[in-house]
């Protein structure tokens, strides 16, 4: 039985890495952002930051930082941005190709704004509850639920020569 | 609560979004239900978003161990003999604290929760009221002292508890990318919880567990 947060510390760890990753997609980047949390959570030295007060904490600042560095590439890489959300555009013949589903479900989950991207996120893969998303992001659970039924909306658009190539 | 069918295209979307998510309240969810019988447009609708979310499963990533480089740092950036100090030396093999400093943190963890449920005479369900609306900050509720290492168990019983509703509602509509998703989190994250035992012992869960046996991932 996991009485302590620490006690959870791989399984936290592994957590926040894959929203990291899904975020940055830089596995080195996000190894730093989850780094980085746990290091200012030991500095922050807060003793009612325990169970998931701590692991949600954990979350809003690995959040913020991958934004940081979200805003950061963006500003060096506006030009090279633009040329690779034009090569990396699917066709269905690309989409049937079973080896790239998950390319390229990564990389439409990738090009949605960043405030619908981390809502996706954090429902589909890390099967948060819409108050728990809410309270990371800091923000209302309404907005939670229209940001994610818009981002669905667009990944059902993106992803339908994909989805129709697997029927 | 009434539920009157949505009026723009938005508050469909939203609407059935919810529903995929089991973030609708019970009533409001079962007059969708019966709506939808008979108006196979928006059900054509819903089964697209839930194909959706079957696709996004496709996108794995992998679940890197904390490197001993950074658990080393972590350690030396939180000296001492503490819970943080304890838990990485048990995350990195290291040696677990003495018998004697377990024991009297035990006997401490008893004494506190026997005084805790001594003041709580509560059921399972309004205990885990209680403490999710601690955990909200709602205004109005009462907050009442809790032991850590309870209020820890029993926010895991809570996960769990929607992890298991969860699960149960992609099997019955057979969303099984996510099924098998939401199972495997159970089992590996929740396996000393009392859903994680139903779910086990649940026959409506059958039919997942035979698609899992046919592809030997069981």
């Amino acid at each position: 039985m996991k009485s302590d947060f620490w006690d959870s510390f791989g399984e936290n760890y592994r957590d926040l890495y894959r929203f990291a990753v899904r975020m940055l997609d830089d596995p080195e980047s996000a190894e730093d952002a989850v780094q980085e949390s746990f290091l200012r959570l030991v500095q922050e030295n807060n003793e009612r930051l325990q169970g998931e007060s701590a692991r949600r904490w954990l979350f809003v600042v690995v959040r913020n930082l991958c934004i940081s560095q979200l805003r950061k590439k963006a500003r060096q890489e506006f030009a090279v941005q633009l040329e690779d959300l034009q090569s990396a555009a699917m066709t269905p013949s690309e989409a049937v190709q079973a080896n790239e589903r998950s390319a390229c479900v990564k990389t439409a989950v990738q090009e949605l704004p960043i405030p619908l991207r981390e809502i996706v996120i954090l429902r589909e893969y890390e099967n948060m509850r819409y108050a728990d998303i809410a309270a990371i992001l800091g923000c209302p659970v309404g907005t939670v639920r229209s940001r994610l039924a818009a981002a669905r909306d667009r990944l059902r658009k993106r992803l339908e020569p994909l989805m129709e190539a697997n029927t | 609560m009434t539920w009157t069918p949505p009026q723009s295209e938005n508050e469909w979307l939203e609407c059935l979004s919810a529903w995929q998510d089991g973030e609708m309240a019970p009533d409001e969810r079962r007059s969708l239900e019966e709506f939808l019988e008979s108006n196979p447009l928006r059900k054509a609708q819903l089964q697209a978003l839930i194909a959706v979310s079957n696709s996004l499963q496709d996108w794995k990533v992998e679940d890197p161990e904390p490197s001993p480089a950074f658990v080393r740092r972590l350690k030396k950036a939180f000296p001492g003999k503490n819970r943080l100090g304890d838990s990485i030396r048990r995350s990195s093999g290291l040696s677990v604290p003495s018998w004697a400093f377990q024991f009297a943190f035990f006997l401490l963890g008893a004494l506190v929760g026997a005084f805790a449920m001594s003041l709580l005479p509560l059921d399972w369900k309004s205990t885990s009221h209680i403490l999710s609306s601690n955990v909200s900050s709602q205004p109005g509720v009462v907050n009442i002292f809790i032991a850590p290492d309870q209020a820890e168990d029993l926010l895991r019983e809570v996960a769990a508890g929607n992890l298991k509703d969860d699960l149960l509602r992609n099997v019955q509509n057979k969303q099984w990318k996510k099924a098998i998703s939401l199972y495997n989190t159970l089992l590996e994250k929740y396996a000393d919880t009392t859903a994680a035992r139903q779910v086990v012992e649940n026959k409506d869960v059958s039919p997942l567990k035979e698609l899992l046996r046919s592809e030997e991932r069981i």
